[in-house]
């Protein structure tokens, strides 16, 4: 009987460490990380304000009428079909801000698109006129955890290439953009922008 | 759930203490318990498989010092190969029936002097899951294997109820299909869905045993066992991981645990036979 109970003991210590829950990732939300340095590779801010944008592509329905200004909206209009106006369905390249006027910056997380292979961001800075173009190359693909965490989609970089009007030299620090937070671009730019 | 193995571990107890015959009973504590002062014919015949003890005898005074001795020294005499047993599991085929996995498994077992039982588990694991929330729909079918041993540590071998520990070491290999709903790019826009058919993995996984079984009629028997299971590998992917392993259970956390409820058969090939007195 003994040992009947020092086994019952042991065994539901056991069970009550085994019960646990759905272990979700707090933290969904998959960026790449940029960390900031100068041009002798230590971690630096950037002394200027930055803003990232990126050109994309959206599909826009464009009504005309005669005597009046072009209207482009994202979703269809019946009431300006009635009132006259021609419908045509165009490709719109617009400006997306990402990151708006960012002071003295030591790093930054930007999202990645899920199905394109090259991301083309802008950097803008407010002491340069003209800003830096980042080309970044990337294989992007699913990532179920559990059916109950939904999915994800991940990012694995090969090539990242640049201007250089303020960015010195741009490096891969991690290739895997997940959402466990790790910083997977450097980003050396000119001390001389101090 | 935790209050169906609550009852099935309490109603399991009951009738591993209530289906004991008395002569089942003669365990070494129970013969402690104080006896009757009268002379009476005790006839003790099914300590042993090869000595029957017949004899008047004064309860108190003989019977109480002689049965442990008596126990130890027939437990020396007792043949090493102890037959066979089959099992199947009716839990998993509940869990089958009223949720969205579960398993169809069978088992092979061996006693060694009635305390070491090396065990052969095969099965069938089975899950076909579509998540509410997030659409996410898992499937797979696929056997696995678990090779293991536990040890009866009741004090009186000749009884045919057992109560155990052991340990298993499980494996499957299996493919599983994984498909989703659109995933929509918030920010550059574009949609896609996804379907992951036919993804190979490899699972290992260590699982500890408790359980017990008493004898229902002749050579049938009935039994539980609770286990828990660690996790130890499966091939990685990096699209997805395996939501359910087939004789595992399912992946949500590092470790696990289930149950079994067996129907258990008494194979009597090359088994000793009992005398008769």
């Amino acid at each position: 009987m003994k040992q009947f109970l020092l086994l019952s003991s042991v065994l539901t210590m056991l069970v009550a460490v085994a019960c646990s829950t759905a272990s979700c990732p707090m933290d969904t939300v998959v960026t790449c990380n940029y960390s900031f340095y100068n041009a002798d590779g230590e971690q630096s801010p950037l002394y200027d304000t930055l803003t990232v944008t990126i050109r994309k592509d959206i599909q826009a329905y464009v009504y005309r009428k005669t005597g009046k200004n072009d209207t482009i909206l994202r979703q269809r209009s019946t009431a300006l079909i009635d009132s006259g106006y021609t419908e045509s369905v165009e490709s719109l390249s617009i400006d997306t801000i990402l990151l708006n006027r960012k002071v003295n910056a030591t790093s930054m997380s930007i999202p990645m698109s899920y199905y394109r292979s090259v991301d083309t961001l802008v950097f803008h800075y407010g002491k340069i006129l003209l800003p830096d173009t980042v080309w970044l190359f990337h294989t992007g693909y699913t990532h179920v955890e559990t059916p109950e965490c939904g999915s994800y989609r991940f990012h694995n970089l090969s090539e990242i290439r640049t201007t250089d009007r303020c960015i010195d030299r741009a490096t891969i620090a991690d290739p895997s953009v997940n959402y466990q937070g790790n910083i997977n671009l450097n980003i050396y730019f000119n001390t001389n922008n101090e | 759930m935790r209050h169906l193995i609550l009852s099935i571990l309490l109603l399991s107890v009951s009738l591993l203490l209530g289906a004991q015959t008395p002569a089942d009973s003669l365990s070494a504590d129970s013969v402690h318990a104080p006896l009757p002062a009268v002379k009476d014919t005790l006839i003790v015949d099914s300590l042993s498989a090869d000595t029957i003890v017949s004899d008047t005898v004064t309860a108190e005074s003989k019977y109480s010092k002689w049965v442990p001795d008596a126990l130890e020294l027939e437990k020396k005499k007792l043949p090493l190969f102890q037959g066979f047993t089959v099992s199947f599991d009716v839990l998993g085929l509940a869990f089958y029936t009223f949720s969205d996995y579960g398993t169809f498994e069978g088992a092979l077992r061996l006693s060694l002097k009635n305390t070491w039982l090396p065990i052969v588990e095969l099965g069938y694991g089975l899950c076909d899951r579509n998540d509410y929330n997030t659409k996410i729909h898992y499937k797979v079918n696929a056997p696995f294997i678990r090779l293991g041993c536990d040890w009866n540590f009741l004090r009186n071998k000749f009884q045919d109820n057992r109560m155990f520990v052991g340990a298993r070491w499980g494996f499957s290999t299996f493919k599983y299909d994984m498909s989703g709903p659109a995933q929509t790019d918030p920010v550059y826009g574009g949609t896609e869905s996804f379907d992951f058919s036919g993804t190979s993995c490899t699972s290992h996984w260590l699982e500890i045993v408790f359980g017990c079984q008493v004898k229902i009629v002749a050579n049938f028997h009935m039994g539980w066992s609770i286990r828990l299971k660690y996790h130890l590998s499966s091939s990685k992917n990096d699209n997805s991981k395996p939501y359910y392993i087939p004789g595992y259970g399912t992946t949500v956390s590092g470790n696990t645990w289930s149950g079994s409820y067996n129907l258990i058969f008494d194979l009597n090939w090359g088994k000793p036979k009992k005398k008769k007195q």
